[in-house]
């Protein structure tokens, strides 16, 4: 591919960035805080987060707002930012029965240990659009608040950890239990590495984590419709919080940073181990935010790529794996903006010469009649 | 020379974590005429946030934003790391630690009397809001023929 | 945003590293640190280099052990063993021949070598000195002559000569004095002792 350095635009440049701010705030609605889109706009930040790969709520929403509100380009600025930071250390991996679960539904079973927790979520409501132009004064949204805060006074408090519903599968024998690396083998690091093939289980999973909604929801769909094999029953979908648990340098032990919020699913598939017999084999996926989407998507694509056929797309690691990065596949697609002169000037120069060759032949021919 | 917390005084540093900003300002209001030094920091970076799956492989989540930070009072040392960028609550979080092992049983007291009262705070807040999903859980009843 | 002062003090003695290993030979001076303590100019430029992902290891005189708290206090890097260090931190400017034990790298991984750094009394060199060693080689022009290196051990530079043998397998070398003068000679740098 020649790429020509091209020189001479800086002016148009300036001005195209300064008309892109234009676009921004040219309209007579009240400039957006980042703090209101944070908080209000809460499933995007989680979602620009993600993607961007890194989890911080105030510059997601920054990134939103300086993009338009673009995800690709929200979720590009976080990634560029995160350059710019150094790498303090690692997390004590935390089991997920340590989430503070605020959603925790299986579509498995009716009854599970600690019971299905709808948490928050718009899955009922009818899709019929709210007319109102403002959510109105601020005073009146601490109203609502406090109202619905009321209305939920006598309810029995949940309990502290919800068992995982796949353990009531695995304790009668009916899971297939995946190939764990060897205990010293630390976890892989696309950040650091590139990515091999066929990948690892932890870069797979690292890179599954990463990827763009859109892009995982349709191969994971094109799986289900019938490119594949894989007939996914969700067996628990959780959203929560997972504390952030570093080493205290002073003292070697455990301490809290904080928490942050995930979303976590494993979905059941049929799979018959020669072996073994018949049994179960789990998807696995865990994305930033809240995103149910995501992360039943990297279950299933989770579990499609274990199959080892390379039948369809989705069970292709490869395939899979290296095309759900939104930074990645958006800067490609963006790349072909940039000058490709000298490379197009040859196509041309070489069709024109073939249409010399293609109209002379033509001359040549007799005519049919 | 240092002393242990007790139990109930262990805690109380991690609702740092969660106090709001008006909190965390009068905490270091507290402890501003005492003699905390900033040693290391604080430091706005990463953190690579390490996850199991149902499996324990252990994978690579993603990156968090946080700060951290080490203080020193009169030889006791603190460390704290909190979300995002905040060099005030790191900073603050350290001090409490350092605080907390020091033999200022006086200014000790004071900060876990600030700390327990927004403590209390915290908690009534997440009650509410964990009613409100505790109210969420389904009672179901299966559709039984007549 | 508000970028802390120790930050950009680190950006610019890493940024000065990468100006005096492009030109091995010349002395350049690392821009003045926060603290002048007792190791002052090496722990600042050292900030610029280490972290927890990188091992390093202090050997020769100079009182290693204090040195080694005072890098893990700075910088919460891993010590390691002087073959296994990603960083040779030499106190006195005598290794003692850990430089020769030094990681030098694989062909397909020459950059998995260590980088020895070398606290020297000064690199003030005058007109007069007499040339005790020739460098040539990338980012040289021609030649640069230096005179004696007060503070180092005078076979190190031969130590250096033999590791670097076969590049691009060998170490990279910086020297520093405390008053915050760097000199680098990196791997692909042809060393020529000059006998007297």
């Amino acid at each position: 591919m020649g790429y020509v350095a091209v020189k001479g635009g800086i002016d148009a440049i300036e001005n195209a960035c300064r008309a892109f701010e234009f676009e921004r705030m040219k309209g007579s609605s009240a400039p957006l805080g980042a703090d209101q889109i944070r908080d209000q706009l809460f499933l995007l930040v989680d979602r620009v987060m993600s993607e961007g790969s890194l989890y911080a709520p105030d510059l997601a929403a920054l990134a939103v707002r300086q993009a338009a509100g673009d995800t690709l380009e929200a979720a590009f600025l976080l990634r560029a930012y995160r350059t710019t930071r150094p790498r303090l250390g690692y997390s004590i991996p935390q089991p997920s029965d340590r989430m503070r679960v605020v959603r925790r539904i299986s579509a498995a079973f009716k009854d599970v240990p600690g019971g299905q927790v709808l948490g928050p979520t718009n899955d009922y409501t009818l899709r019929l659009l709210n007319f109102e132009t403002a959510d109105g004064p601020r005073i009146r949204k601490m109203r609502l608040v406090d109202e619905i805060l009321r209305g939920a006074a006598s309810a029995e408090p949940l309990p502290e950890t919800f068992p995982r519903v796949i353990d009531i599968l695995r304790r009668e024998n009916l899971i297939v239990g995946t190939r764990r690396p060897a205990a010293a083998d630390a976890p892989f690091d696309v950040t650091k590495d590139s990515l091999p093939f066929p990948a690892p289980r932890s870069a797979a999973l690292q890179t599954l984590a990463r990827g763009e909604t859109g892009g995982l929801l349709l191969l994971a769909y094109s799986n289900m419709r019938g490119y594949g094999n894989i007939h996914p029953t969700i067996g628990e979908l959780r959203v929560g919080y997972l504390p952030l648990r570093v080493r205290h340098p002073l003292t070697g032990e455990a301490c809290t940073a904080g928490e942050v919020k995930v979303t976590e699913a494993e979905i059941l598939a049929k799979f018959t181990d020669q072996t073994d017999g018949p049994r179960f084999t789990v998807g696995y996926g865990l994305c930033f935010g809240h995103n149910e989407v995501k992360a039943i998507s990297m279950a299933i694509l989770d579990r499609s790529m274990q199959t080892g056929t390379n039948a369809s797309p989705s069970e292709d690691g490869e395939f899979v794996l290296s095309h759900v990065d939104g930074i990645e596949s958006m800067g490609f697609c963006n790349h072909w903006k940039l000058p490709h002169y000298v490379d197009f000037q040859s196509d041309l120069d070489r069709l024109r010469r073939a249409k010399e060759i293609y109209d002379a032949q033509r001359v040549d021919q007799p005519k049919q009649t | 020379m240092k002393q242990a917390p007790s139990a109930a005084d262990r805690d109380l540093p991690d609702c740092i974590l969660h106090l709001p900003e008006p909190a965390v300002r009068k905490l270091l209001g507290l402890v501003a005429g005492e003699a905390v030094t900033v040693v290391r920091g604080p430091v706005t970076g990463l953190v690579m946030m390490s996850a199991m799956d149902s499996h324990e492989t252990a994978f690579y989540l993603g990156e968090v934003l946080v700060t951290e930070a080490e203080v020193d009072y009169g030889g006791c040392r603190g460390y704290g790391m909190v979300l995002g960028d905040d060099a005030d609550r790191a900073i603050a979080r350290a001090a409490v630690e350092a605080i907390g092992a020091s033999p200022n049983r006086a200014l000790r007291e004071r900060v876990n009397r600030l700390l327990a009262a927004e403590s209390r705070k915290i908690e009534a807040r997440r009650r509410r809001a964990a009613s409100l999903i505790a109210a969420t859980r389904v009672d179901f009843e299966t559709m039984k023929r007549t | 945003m508000r970028i802390p002062s120790a930050e950009m003090i680190s950006q610019r003695a890493f940024r000065r590293l990468l100006q005096a290993m492009s030109r091995p030979g010349r002395v350049y001076v690392l821009p003045p640190a926060a603290d002048n303590g007792r190791w002052g100019p090496l722990l600042a430029l050292l900030e610029s280099l280490l972290d927890h992902e990188v091992r390093f290891a202090v050997v020769g005189d100079g009182g290693p052990e204090s040195l080694q708290a005072a890098i893990w206090g700075r910088t919460r890097s891993r010590v390691a063993a002087p073959h296994e260090a990603d960083f040779l931190i030499v106190a006195g400017g005598d290794s003692g021949g850990e430089t020769l034990r030094a990681r030098r790298g694989t062909l397909q991984y020459p950059d998995a070598s260590a980088t020895v750094v070398y606290r020297v009394k000064s690199l003030l060199f005058a007109e007069g000195d007499e040339a005790r060693v020739s460098l040539r080689g990338p980012g040289i022009r021609e030649e640069i002559r230096l005179g004696e290196i007060r503070g180092l051990a005078p076979r190190e530079l031969g130590y250096l000569r033999e590791a670097n043998a076969e590049f691009p397998l060998g170490v990279d070398a910086v020297f520093i004095d405390d008053a915050g003068r760097i000199l680098c000679i990196p791997r692909s740098t042809e060393i020529r002792i000059m006998e007297n």
